[in-house]
């Protein structure tokens, strides 16, 4: 198990470099003089000429990605904003973890609330409850997750006063609107995936057995059913994280929430090109990290799956053998 | 000769199975409806996209007169959405058949020559599926510049991976085909048993897929223009209706109302559609 | 039937299980009366799909929810109907006192749960708090053939007849006194089938356990069985010891039966099948549900039930034309 970690971590190096890459490119064929971005349009030919030696723009593009890389690999330094000269390593800490909070209450309210409703959904097939939930989760998909923040803006905020509708002065509160506009697209999607896995595995001979052996019905479903479930849920947490992270950008816009998101988002329409690559990087680690222990969660839930993990560790030292 | 037969046969079998759905039609008719209503705006509406209506200055809650009411330019909503709906919805089906046919071509390359060719490819995936979507969709859209066109190839890039991961797979399975071995038996050069007689057999994902990719496109294309880089206000593309009229929330809620609506209502019934094909397609997933 | 006059362990009168399938009615079992007593062993015969694992599991009370219910009848277990329990006191008999061994071992065990803890689960279930269910699953496994510290290892670590053994040893882990076994061999190579079924055998003459087996394996049934109940279209149409039904069967469906056995001793060039098809359990025909199939059918099989006829020495055969058959066979 170890090794398979291992392994999947090495694997993520070339990932993590090709984004670097691909970025970075990216950036570079952005319209727009970085000089005179940071500069400002009243700069003369001069001080922007100044400028863009000093920032290695008149070296090749090979060179410059090369000095990026190596700055971020081997010393761990994102560069500087453009526009407030912050170092951008030590600004994203503290914009993370708030995306986490977000991503994290986000997941909790979907999964919390959508398995039980997928579950139940499941175990009165074709009566009311399967009805009323699958229409609520239909609906719940349909909503655009930046509609309902501000139709809860108008309500919550508006109407009633009770949450703010922007920044993070309030603490917790704060990230209640912004986790309930994005949990019902998340919910709604984790009841539907909960119901159609649920049914898959209700009917299974192995549900029989339990039943049989006397096993009380709500533990038929909790203990039996739904650890069989479980697989195709697990995938549908990760691609929900995955889009909390990316999409975490609107909603945090909507609230003025400052996280990776927001920095991101006002690095682009600043054209603070340094600020968008170290996000981007620092995103796409938290996303494959998170793939990664979704991979474990699928082991840890299925004894099967663990096998094969373990059996491709050794499938792989055969082949080294066989090379020697 | 027999495969075209089979073909018509599983057709008409999808048709009916989706015939008998209630939800999937009741998708179709909303979907056919709105793309009436949007194609045809002028017919439906006493308004111009442009014209001001300056009385609404005083009042633009909804009326008689304006039935969902003004916007902050004064601008008839209800007429708004109808044109907007003819960006959303074209933005939505254009970026999924320009990412539908890249993706097909990719993911069929890879699935088809597996081995190198396969590896190669799906490492790149692998390195652009690791930026999450949206954002790889902010980077492009900040690359290209904001815009019509350019929304719609941010969109299409970010949903390659998806398609071509979805077609590869099945590429996979239906290689092993027998028919496959007597068509190149028979000397079929390879874009043919590929396009011709493979493709044909692994498709039924992708049109599902594709169905509901238009509903999220749509939603996608909408937070795009929301945030200030898709399309730009006063073009009437719903996200940017939403964009705009968000500083009036407090007092004229009814403007950020209704073009959500038109997005949701959209998306729904995309999603019944979308969710009626699957089961047309695949009776095993239905229950 | 038996002739003691003390009640049968086991007595199911009329039993009478529907479900619902594509918005039709399938009438799995119509009207099954059966009693067997401890240390007995009842053999339900009959082909595929004629109700015998639906009767099985109408006893135990655990049909698939959807749509499937028992319509009628009683289902006596030492004089108590288990049809009118409550759930919660139904589930203390499932598992207890009477237990059952499923059909496929490959998909009879859950796949994520450590094949010692799916034992230990039964006996957790229904023993004293205290009771240390690990050692008890250990014997059990022990107790099957499987080394005790296999307890910790998963499913799919086993084979198909490791995984039968399983299956049997939660089914006997409470030392159950009624034992339903549905089709405990068919899913198994040939050669692990006799020492499965040995191992039933053995823990039954242990235990003294009432032992239902489902099967259509005629050979089981000559080995294993006192009496025997041939099942046709959830209808009982013969029921007898061994002997009777084996030496003197009477029905027409139960001689076809046989008739499409291979016989060791005789040169037959042809085996005998019954022509046509079971009936369609949404549609079935009136009168005997087998004179579409039967050769000696008149108009009065046609109509009404059939009622059965019992000799004296308890063989029942439930055929309006016995008289001229037996007499024909005779």
């Amino acid at each position: 198990m170890g090794r398979y970690i291992l392994k999947r971590l090495l694997w993520m190096i070339p990932i993590i470099l090709g984004v670097t890459i691909l970025v970075f490119a990216m950036m570079t064929v952005c319209p727009g003089d970085p000089a005179e971005i940071i500069l400002g349009s009243t700069a003369t030919q001069a001080d922007l000429a100044a400028k863009r030696t000093q920032l290695g723009l008149d070296q090749p593009f090979l060179v410059r990605l090369g000095k990026y890389m190596s700055d971020v690999f081997l010393r761990f330094d994102l560069g500087k904003s453009w526009i407030t000269g912050v170092s951008i390593s030590a600004s994203i800490p503290e914009r993370m973890s708030r995306t986490m909070i977000l991503a994290i209450v986000t997941l909790v309210i979907a999964f919390g609330l959508g398995i039980p409703l997928g579950i139940t959904a499941a175990t009165h097939q074709n009566k009311w409850q399967d009805s009323v939930s699958m229409v609520l989760a239909l609906i719940g998909v349909a909503i655009p997750n930046f509609w309902l923040a501000l139709l809860l803006i108008i309500l919550f905020s508006v109407k009633l006063g009770w949450l703010p509708a922007m920044g993070i002065e309030a603490g917790l509160a704060s990230y209640i609107l912004p986790a309930l506009s994005n949990s019902a697209g998340a919910l709604a999607n984790a009841a539907r995936q909960t119901r159609s896995s649920m049914l898959d595995v209700i009917r299974a001979d192995y549900i029989t057995t339990a039943r049989a052996k006397g096993v009380p019905e709500r533990e038929v479903i909790t203990k039996h059913a739904l650890k069989n479930a479980m697989i195709p849920i697990i995938t549908q947490m990760g691609t929900t994280f995955g889009r909390l992270l990316g999409g975490a950008m609107v909603i945090e816009t909507i609230f003025s929430l400052p996280g990776m998101g927001l920095y991101v988002i006002n690095a682009v329409n600043n054209r603070d090109y340094p600020v968008v690559q170290g996000g981007a990087i620092v995103l796409a680690i938290a996303f494959s990290l998170a793939m990664l222990l979704i991979d474990l969660l699928y082991a840890a839930v299925d004894p099967r799956i663990k096998a094969q993990y373990a059996s491709a560790k050794k499938g792989n030292a055969k082949k080294v053998k066989a090379n020697a | 000769m027999l495969k075209p037969v089979k073909k018509k046969s599983e057709f008409a079998r999808v048709m009916k199975q989706l015939a008998k759905n209630k939800l999937a039609i009741l998708g179709l008719i909303i979907l056919l409806a709105e793309i009436i209503l949007c194609a045809g705006a002028p017919l439906f509406t006493k308004y111009g996209v442009a014209e001001m209506d300056y009385m609404s200055f005083m009042d633009p809650t909804p009326s008689a007169e304006h039935i969902f009411g003004c916007d902050s330019m004064g601008f008839d909503i209800y007429t708004r959405v109808l044109y907007g709906g003819r960006y959303s919805i074209t933005i939505g089906i254009a970026a999924i058949i320009i990412s539908a046919c890249i993706g097909i071509v990719i993911g069929s390359v890879a699935g088809y020559f597996g081995g190198q060719v396969d590896n190669v490819i799906m490492r790149l995936l692998d390195v652009i599926q690791a930026i999450p979507g949206m954002l790889l969709m902010i980077v492009i859209s900040a690359m290209l510049g904001p815009g019509f066109v350019n929304t719609i190839l941010a969109l299409s890039v970010s949903s390659i991976p998806g398609m071509a991961r979805m077609l590869r797979a099945n590429m996979m399975k239906e290689r092993g085909n027998e028919y496959i071995e007597a068509s190149q038996s028979i000397n079929c050069s390879k874009p043919r048993i590929i396009f011709i007689h493979l493709l044909p057999n692994c498709i039924s994902p992708i049109i599902v897929q594709a169905t509901m990719g238009v509903a999220q496109t749509i939603t996608l294309a909408a937070s795009l223009s929301f945030i200030g880089l898709g399309v730009q206000p006063p073009t009437p593309e719903w996200g940017a209706m939403l964009s705009a009229s968000r500083a009036y929330i407090r007092q004229y809620p009814h403007m950020v109302i209704f073009p959500g609506l038109a997005i949701a209502v959209t998306v729904l019934a995309l999603n019944l559609l979308g969710d009626g094909l699957r089961d047309a397609l695949d009776p095993k997933l239905k229950n | 039937m038996p002739e003691n006059q003390n009640m049968p362990f086991l007595s199911v009168k009329d039993l009478v299980t529907e479900y619902k399938s594509d918005g039709k009615i399938v009438h799995a079992v119509n009207g099954v009366s059966l009693t067997l007593d401890r240390g007995r062993t009842l053999g339900l015969v009959g082909e595929t799909g004629a109700g015998k694992t639906t009767i099985a599991k109408s006893i135990m009370r655990i049909l698939p929810d959807v749509g499937s219910k028992i319509v009628g009848g009683q289902v006596l277990l030492d004089g108590r109907n288990l049809l009118d329990l409550p759930e919660h006191e139904m589930r203390k008999i499932r598992g207890n006192t009477i237990s059952m061994i499923f059909q496929d071992p490959m998909t009879a065990l859950n796949p994520v749960q450590r094949v010692g803890e799916q034992i230990a689960e039964v006996v957790k279930l229904h023993s004293d708090p205290g009771t240390d269910c690990e050692q008890r699953a250990k014997e059990m496994l022990e107790v099957v053939g499987i080394p005790a510290e296999r307890y910790y290892e998963y499913p799919h670590q086993f084979s198909g007849g490791m995984k039968q053994r399983v299956v049997i040893a939660i089914a006997l882990a409470c030392n159950p006194l009624l034992l339903l076994a549905d089709e405990p061999t068919t899913a198994l190579d040939v050669t692990i089938q006799a020492q499965v079924m040995d191992l039933i055998v053995d823990l039954q003459k242990k235990f003294q356990t009432a032992l239902l087996l489902i099967t259509h394996d005629m050979g089981v049934v000559a080995t294993v069985c006192d009496d025997v109940a041939v099942i046709y279209a959830g209808h009982i149409v013969e029921f007898g010891s061994k002997e009777q039904i084996f030496d003197h069967p009477t029905h027409p469906y139960t001689i076809g039966l046989f008739g499409a056995i291979p016989d060791m001793n005789e040169d037959e060039m042809w085996l005998h099948p019954i022509e046509g098809l079971p009936p369609d359990p949404t549609d079935l025909p009136e009168g005997c549900p087998f004179h579409p199939r039967c050769k000696h059918a008149t108009d009065a099989c046609k109509h009404g039930p059939i009622a059965p006829v019992t000799t004296a020495d308890g063989h029942m055969c439930r055929c309006c034309r016995l008289d001229e058959i037996s007499k024909e066979a005779n």
